[in-house]
């Protein structure tokens, strides 16, 4: 049973990270300034886009809440992923930027000045404030089984690292390999660019309506069950933000009366419903079994609840 | 007629010189606009970027949307063009507001780099190839009338005259004027501006799953009740998916009919909607 107390936590964690976040993305971007750490700057600019991602996620879970209208007759969901999107393709655009900044200045400037110590203060503070934000993450992520929650974990964890680098590039700076703190912010950038990649890779894919294999199959599997149906044509599922939307074609005897036909839909729709969690609309249609209809063209009929 | 073989060869081959040619003048004006200072020719080199993105959308539009819908996109791939657009003009907007940025600085803290001939050669080549690639085009939207080839010279145009802003800019701060460069910078900025914000708008919708124009609903309302079995209408929801448009239609029809007079009347409803609007991809009746 879970206790009213870890809902409570889920549900300020992610304010607390973001909060977190915040601070750290403050602390270190003066840091930065004060010390000259490249490595710091680019860990401060992983903050900021935690911070961004953190933003879009919570405001467009807000815009994912409103009702379809009739400009958007199928609901707000997607604006999240076209602002993921946006936002990770911008931030991989910065960090392409920087690596090309970073490389220049390595290759015209040369040997310079090491970073001041200081550095060290903020990216320790940086490793704490994130273990902090993962440790509470993680508690709460597992007591309520929640992946989302674990996910945003994950990421608080791989920032303990990306401080750690910088802490040793400092250090590394400090006792004479000069170029240390270049190579770790050029390395942070890299981390950074996989990591936005693989956000933009998902916004593309929620935008493309592309396949969702498993969920496909295991619908399809559901309604195989269903004795009246004679068997299941196409099923299509896409994801509109957080929940699937299921097209599903299943043939039926042509001399059904429709009444009969409605029923069966109803069902199956009842029946995914109740198995799948996040299903937000199934529409099924149904092709008469000896009609001359072929299921591509726009010629099939369907029903629905 | 030979000549209309050579015209559609010419303007296939069109679209790729345009963007081969925008992509090596976008290069060449950004790398000589950087290194010189010259704010305007860095605002010029972001312009033909611009028309690379338009370009290479339009051939994806050609090539990746048309592909029919398969299992790992069951949907059809239309949306690809968007998202390029989108996202590329995201970073050219991105890329810009930055450029303005630094001419505001540029102008009030008066340190206006000196002018340097490179611009004035690099935009003289700009207007030459631009002018070139126009008036092929518009030959061939004489001969083909094609409006995407219009669109392609308009675009073109609008590069040449973007050029000779900066070459008027660069004789004028040769001749004294020296915040000509950064004001002419502004005012292609605001412009590009406004482009890109007008397809990451149009874009933006049909990625979002926006509906299609109430016209077109409208018309689709006055198709269903024009069918007698048709009692009651409960939803129209109308999505874009690239430029191709899929409905779905909750409908009430009566229970006692047969699922195959049923289909009967849907294929009805489908044929008389595909003849009044353009563009559908794909239409479910569903009845309630």
């Amino acid at each position: 049973m879970i206790s009213q107390r870890c809902v409570n936590c889920s549900m300020r964690v992610g304010w607390i990270v973001l909060g977190i976040n915040i601070a750290l993305f403050v602390l270190k971007f003066s840091f930065a300034f004060l010390s000259y750490s490249r490595s710091l700057l680019t860990d401060s600019f992983q903050s900021l886009a935690n911070i961004l991602v953190t933003i879009v996620v919570l405001a467009s879970l807000r815009m994912a809440a409103r009702r379809p209208d009739e400009r958007f007759p199928y609901g707000y969901g997607k604006v999240e992923f076209l602002a993921s999107g946006i936002v990770n393709v911008l931030l991989m655009f910065g960090a392409i930027v920087f690596v090309f900044l970073s490389l220049l200045e390595m290759a015209m400037v040369g040997p310079e000045k090491p970073p001041k110590l200081i550095a060290v203060v903020a990216a320790a503070i940086s490793i704490v404030g994130n273990l902090v934000a993962y440790g509470y993450g993680r508690c709460a992520g597992e007591k309520l089984g929640s992946s989302a929650i674990l996910a945003n974990a994950e990421v608080s964890r791989a920032d303990v690292g990306t401080s750690i680098a910088v802490v040793v590039a400092v250090v590394g700076a400090n006792l004479g390999f000069s170029r240390l703190d270049h190579i770790a912010a050029i390395v942070i950038c890299l981390l950074i660019i996989k990591v936005t990649w693989d956000g933009m890779a998902k916004a593309v894919k929620g935008l493309m309506d592309a396949s969702l294999h498993l969920e496909e199959e295991h619908i399809k599997n559901l309604i195989e069950q269903f004795e009246s149906v004679s068997s299941v044509g196409d099923v299509k599922a896409r994801f509109v933000g957080r929940n699937l939307w299921a097209d599903v074609s299943v043939f039926v005897p042509a001399d059904w009366a429709l009444a009969r036909g409605l029923e069966t839909a109803r069902k199956i729709k009842g029946l995914v419903c109740s198995k799948m969690k996040n299903v937000l609309e199934v529409t099924v249609q149904l092709v008469p079994v000896n009609g001359s209809d072929d299921l591509d063209r726009p010629k099939a009929i369907e029903g629905q609840k | 007629m030979a000549d209309k073989r050579k015209c559609t060869k010419c303007a296939t081959r069109l679209s790729w010189i345009g963007i081969w040619d925008s992509a090596f003048l976008a290069l060449f004006k950004g790398f000589v606009g950087i290194f010189t200072g010259s704010r305007a020719l860095t605002a010029s080199a972001l312009y033909s970027l611009h028309d690379v993105v338009s370009g290479v959308a339009v051939l994806i539009g050609l090539r990746i949307s048309t592909r029919p819908a398969d299992k790992k996109h069951p949907y059809g791939y239309g949306n690809a063009e968007y998202i390029v657009c989108v996202f590329t003009s995201i970073i050219i907007l991105a890329a810009t507001i930055f450029l303005v940025a630094d001419c505001i600085r540029v102008i009030f803290m008066a340190q206006h780099a000196p002018p340097h001939w490179a611009t004035l050669v690099a935009a003289g080549i700009s207007v030459l190839a631009n002018e070139v690639i126009y008036r092929y085009n518009i030959c061939a939207y004489k001969h083909m009338n094609s409006p995407a080839l219009l669109a392609h010279a308009k675009h073109h145009r609008a590069d040449v005259i973007s050029s000779l802003a900066v070459c008027v800019a660069t004789l004028g701060s040769m001749a004294g004027y020296r915040s000509l460069d950064a004001l002419v910078a502004v005012f292609e900025a605001g412009h590009l501006i406004y482009l890109s914000l007008e397809i990451f708008y149009q874009g933006g919708l049909g990625l979002v799953d926006g509906a299609i124009k109430d016209s077109d609903i409208s018309s689709i309302r006055r198709v269903l009740s024009d069918v007698p079995e048709v009692k009651k209408i409960r939803d129209i929801k109308t999505r874009q998916i690239g430029r191709r448009i899929w409905v779905d239609l909750f409908v009430s029809l009566p229970a006692d009919k047969t699922i195959a007079e049923v289909n009967t009347i849907s294929a009805h409803i489908q044929r008389g909607i595909c003849g009044r609007i353009e563009h559908v991809e794909k239409i479910n009746v569903i009845c309630e």
